[in-house]
């Protein structure tokens, strides 16, 4: 709890007796600040204007930073598309049903591993532990053999097992650093009051862990909803496409590229989980940074 | 806690309950992923005729081959210039970052905020945004060359320019991470110690050389640990964006191991290449841990 973004008053910096190099590192910081943003933003607002333009206007010579008209066209052509539904439907299941697990899972683990003593403790936490430091991309050959021998390519759920079992490290290394934070006193007083478990999980230490929870959550969210390299081996029929690999594959169902389309579907597919942290971002940066650092 | 429990429920809680808790993840994850090793592991020691699914026991034959396979030594050569391009790049706008965030801190919270969003953003996204941004014609980066008077790149389409941008587009995707472990440590630093350290009259370098870089040291480590494995493993954002084009000039390991496995189907080569690239990751995070990690901050 201590490790939080925690806010210095200004005041306190605005002393006048402070250093003259203080002061005009806060100069310096206010340009090297700006740069950077430029090079954070730079990228994403040059292709968000595009989703306004035509495609014939991208390419006119010499070429206008800002649209001609602010035309939402190729929006209503994105989402009206007929297969868009089924892109963004399987999206959200495959999303809703691995976050669902792997909290539920990774929060009674981690739950025993923080509070609970028990023979072989370590060895079973480093057992979920060290899988973090395993990603997708490492394991997408041996999961593909081993998802062709239970039969279930093309299927929901070598997905959602596959998602969920790489979401499930992450989130109980986090969520176990963050539940040794909370003191014990407090639900050792609920135990004496007769409350049970799952009670006192519910209406204590989950509330007292939220930013931790949430920053977990909004985690899985995004690796299932941005997955890449999983559906791509492990699934063909479209059936079961999500909106990545769609954008994926969109450059070749045209014959020549329709940049604004293909930068607006991008936008469309990036902006529920940017706005899922906007909404949490404060809680979401003091998660990382208590699970983190340890 | 113990008034109220019978015998047998204080049992259950102290023997039973802890390992009914635990047991889901640990089966699950050991039981795929730890099973997944195996195999690959199993693989890479043998060899397959084409899809068939016994094979014969080969010893290190397969990592004999790699090792003589140009398409191999150009993957690793390719993924080491990806990988150190990345962490230099990223460690230094990382500290840049941080630091300004910090110096400034609630005046930026906007900018602070914004700050993850290239991390959030999906890979195939990513690599679709920094295609347009170096399009030839309709890129922003040409845009302001011709502008200047200069001939437009032919970027994507030209070897080393497609190194250079993947490398870039890594870099401007991961680096938000690392960039937030930073600050995280910056403000774990006690102030006092920098007030200390003007009265005695130091200046900004001497207090950032002396005070914050050793303080610093842990989240140093998790910073660097970050950046060289997420580009150790970065497979979501080059795939879209080169598919390790033109002509292999970005095909690091990671997309090499899919080629092998997907394209060729010959899936010992892959759990070979597979095994060495976990090998790599695994020794960068040591190494990482014992240079900056030596003491408890």
């Amino acid at each position: 709890m201590r490790l939080t973004l925690k806010r210095q008053s200004p005041e306190a910096t605005l002393v006048p007796s402070q250093p003259a190099f203080k002061r005009r590192a806060r100069a310096i910081s206010w340009v090297l600040l700006t740069l950077m943003m430029v090079w954070l933003l730079l990228p994403v607002v040059w292709a968000f204007l595009s989703t306004f333009k035509t495609s014939i206007e991208i390419y006119r010579v010499p070429v206008k930073i800002l649209p001609e008209s602010f035309s939402w066209d190729n929006y209503v052509r994105v989402v009206t598309d007929e297969d868009f539904p089924r892109y963004l439907a399987n999206t959200i299941f495959l999303t809703v049903v691995t976050t669902v697990l792997t909290m539920f899972i990774s929060v009674w683990g981690a739950y025993a591993f923080a509070r609970m003593r028990f023979p072989f403790q370590q060895v079973l936490l480093l057992f979920v532990l060290v899988p973090r430091l395993i990603p997708r991309i490492s394991v997408v050959v041996p999961l593909y053999r081993m998802i062709v021998a239970l039969g279930l390519l093309n299927t929901y759920t070598a997905l959602i097992l596959t998602y969920t079992v790489t979401s499930i490290p992450f989130a109980v290394w986090i969520l176990t650093n963050v539940f040794q934070s909370i003191p014990r006193e407090i639900e050792e007083s609920a135990f004496i009051d007769g409350a049970r478990l799952w009670q006192t999980m519910l209406r204590i230490m989950l509330p007292i862990a939220a930013p931790g929870v949430l920053a977990v959550i909004v985690f899985t969210v995004r690796e299932t909803w941005n997955e890449f390299p999983f559906v791509l081996s492990f699934t063909n029929s479209a059936e079961l496409r999500t909106l990545p690999y769609q954008l994926f594959l969109f450059r070749d169902t045209l014959g020549i590229e329709d940049w604004p389309l293909i930068n607006t579907f991008a936008v469309v597919t990036i902006l529920p989980i940017l706005v899922a942290y906007f909404i949490f971002a404060k809680q979401v940066t003091t998660g990382i940074i208590q699970g983190a650092v340890k | 806690m113990k008034l109220g429990f019978s015998t047998t429920s204080v049992h259950w809680r102290k023997r039973v309950l802890p390992y009914a808790l635990v047991l889901p993840s640990t089966v699950f994850v050991l039981g795929i992923l730890g099973y997944a090793i195996g195999v690959a592991v199993k693989d890479s020691l043998h060899r397959y005729p084409m899809l068939a699914t016994t094979g014969t026991f080969v010893g290190l034959d397969n990592y004999v081959n790699l090792f003589q396979t140009p398409n191999f030594q150009n993957s690793v050569v390719v993924t080491f210039v990806f990988v150190f391009g990345t962490v230099i790049l990223g460690m230094a706008l990382s500290f840049v970052l941080a630091l300004s965030l910090f110096n400034l801190s609630t005046r930026a919270r906007l900018f602070r905020t914004l700050t993850l969003v290239p991390y959030l953003i999906s890979g195939v996204a990513a690599a679709v945004i920094w295609r347009f941004l170096f399009n030839s014609d309709a890129g922003f980066v040409n845009l302001v060359l011709r502008s200047i008077g200069a001939d437009p790149v032919k970027w994507l389409s030209d070897g080393t320019n497609a190194l250079i941008v993947v490398t870039l587009a890594n870099t401007w995707k991961i680096f938000p991470m690392s960039t937030v472990l930073l600050l995280a440590g910056l403000q774990v630093i006690d102030k006092d110690l920098y007030d200390a350290a003007t009265v005695d009259g130091a200046n900004g370098t001497q207090v950032f050389v002396h005070i914050t870089l050793p303080l610093l040291s842990n989240y140093l480590a998790t910073s660097l640990i970050w950046l060289t494995f997420a580009s150790f493993n970065m497979f979501a954002i080059i795939f879209p964006l080169t598919a390790g084009g033109p002509v292999r000039a970005t095909e690091v390991m990671a997309l090499y191991m899919y080629r092998l496995a997907f394209g060729e189907l010959n899936f010992s080569l892959a759990s070979a290449v597979m095994i060495l690239l976990l090998a790599l990751n695994l020794f960068f995070s040591l190494l990482f841990i014992r240079l900056f990690r030596h003491r408890e901050v």
